[in-house]
């Protein structure tokens, strides 16, 4: 016990010691951010279900650093850098969750998986009855992907890596790991996990976005419909689904496997599966929202994140979606001018397709101000609608950027 | 950096048709959807309002049929007064030949549909008579 020292002993304060200050430093800022992260999802003031996992996540990859037989620093959970089939094979039998994180999150079968699920929680019926609106507000709320883009380019990062990072406008975390996976995969866990943390902010921003950009009395506003809001048969959702996975992937194979997940989703809440329904809206969207909690957590380390674009990601990040919001809310003026006043611009907000959360943000900012006022058919409409054209987005821009 | 604005102009562009192109879909199915509905809801009324179609309609053939073969009688008959001279403008030329025992009784003529076209039908024989003459 003579030869052994303290830092030997408890590997985690050695490595924070051998890394040097900065290395130290980011790893105490992330274990405190992570704590931050738990108590945030806790109180419900971000999404818990990914939040929780994420925190913990992160602290235990920062704090259970150590040293490896060659002396190198690492740890026994994951090596998201490897890319060799022996080193992976190798990697598989020593930390615990490389077989998840390489067989689910690394392929994009997670985000699948999580939009499959968010397929399940779509009811296609409010897009049907208004799809002119609701797509037109949708394509107002990609403001942010598109400014963001040149201006990415603009600041030093590459098309591929400018557009990775401007799919965070379009608030949709399954696309943003996709479109990053498929155009910049060296980059592709700082931007997730820029995306998943920003994608919890938006439960707590857009209401101050809201309400510093459309005055009480337009947030109040009732809308007055002469007709009676039809409701459709689960066979023609059906019909709807399968019509329209087949003309998007005809457009953009490169995205079929998320428009297929997507659209599967819907199919199975409107044929009538009980058991698969139960299976895919519950176990399957929770199961694997935990799990991609837990690896984006995990995938938190530092030594990876200390990439000096990552100042240059956050903050494009955050600009991408506030400009996505601030677009939604044009398009919902643009609508209120159109039907001479019979529209509530709040509506636009839920065109950024964070679902549901947008569109439970936007009936709950109106509900203060006028709790007559229903809007949440409308939104969800909007809300649908932005996850079909932040779909079309990842489809052409993982199709065209590459020409660039 | 103008050719990527340009760039990105062209990725805006072609997400909105696109976008449109989708809505039209959408609107597509759900039109059809309440075509569909509609005429499954309202099966039993269409299919009366079928018959009633399809019944009217064949009175209204039978009715042209008769009709027209009455007009074929009456002009028939025109014809045989002329070559009489029964129906002559000028009286002096009837012969005083009878056209024989006419198929038609007073209701074929004083009933209002058949006497508008009979007196069609006469009228334009004998304004072309007039014609002639002149």
């Amino acid at each position: 016990m003579e030869g052994v020292d303290f830092f030997s002993l408890f590997q985690g304060f050695g490595t924070l010691v051998a890394g040097g200050w900065v290395l130290a430093l980011a790893r105490i800022c992330f274990v405190l951010l992570g704590f931050i992260l738990v108590y945030l999802g806790w109180k419900g003031v971000l999404e818990p279900m990914v939040m929780i996992p994420m925190g913990i996540g992160m602290v235990a990859i920062n704090c259970g650093t150590l040293l490896m037989p060659n002396g190198e620093m690492g740890n026994l959970f994951l090596d998201p850098m490897l890319s060799d089939t022996n080193q992976l094979m190798d990697s598989m039998q020593i930390n615990f969750l490389q077989p998840i994180y390489t067989l689910t999150f690394s392929n994009g079968l997670i985000a699948c998986f999580v939009f499959m699920g968010i397929g399940t929680l779509l009811d296609v019926g409010f897009l049907l009855q208004k799809p002119f609106v609701s797509i037109f507000l949708a394509l107002c709320a990609e403001l942010g992907t598109f400014l963001v883009f040149p201006l990415a380019t603009f600041i030093g990062l590459t098309p591929s890596e400018s557009a990775s990072i401007a799919m965070v406008g379009g608030a949709d975390g399954p696309m943003v790991l996709f479109t990053s996976l498929v155009l910049a995969k060296h980059l592709f866990v700082p931007i997730t996990v820029v995306a998943y943390l920003y994608l919890g902010l938006t439960y707590g921003g857009y209401p101050y976005l809201v309400k510093l950009l459309v005055p009480k009395r337009l947030r109040a506003i009732k809308m007055v419909s002469d007709k009676k809001p039809k409701s459709y048969q689960p066979k023609v959702k059906l019909a709807f689904s399968v019509l329209l996975c087949a003309l998007l992937s005809f457009l953009f194979p490169v995205a079929s496997p998320l428009f297929f997940s997507l659209f599967l989703g819907i199919a199975v809440r409107e044929s009538g599966m009980k058991h698969i329904y139960d299976f895919v809206s519950g176990p399957l969207l929770y199961g694997s929202t935990f799990i991609l909690g837990l690896l984006l957590g995990v995938l938190c380390d530092a030594r990876l994140l200390l990439d000096p674009k990552i100042l240059k990601l956050l903050i494009l990040g955050v600009t991408a979606l506030l400009l996505s919001g601030i677009g939604g809310i044009i398009g919902g003026y643009i609508m209120y001018f159109i039907k001479r006043g019979n529209f509530n611009p709040v509506i636009g907000i839920a065109a950024v397709s964070c679902v549901p959360t947008t569109a439970k943000v936007a009936q709950k900012i109106v509900s203060k101000d006028n709790p007559d006022s229903i809007i949440l058919g409308d939104a969800l409409g909007a809300n649908i609608s932005g996850v079909i054209t932040s779909a079309i987005i990842t489809g052409i821009y993982v199709t065209l950027v590459p020409y660039l | 950096m103008f050719k990527l604005l340009l760039f990105t102009l062209q990725m805006m562009g072609l997400t909105f048709v696109i976008g449109f192109l989708v809505a039209a879909v959408i609107k597509l199915t759900a039109s059809g959807a309440d075509y569909f509905e509609f005429h499954n809801s309202h099966e039993s009324e269409l299919r009366r309002l079928k018959q009633l179609k399809r019944r009217r309609r064949k009175r209204i053939f039978d009715r042209l049929f008769d009709a027209q073969e009455m007009e074929i009688d009456i002009m028939e008959h025109h014809i045989n007064g002329i070559s009489h001279g029964a129906d002559s403008p000028n009286e002096m030329d009837f012969h005083g030949v009878s056209p024989g025992v006419s198929s038609f009784d007073l209701l074929d003529y004083y009933n209002s549909a058949h006497n508008k076209r009979y007196r069609r039908v006469v009228g334009k024989k004998s304004s072309d008579n007039n014609n002639t003459t002149n």
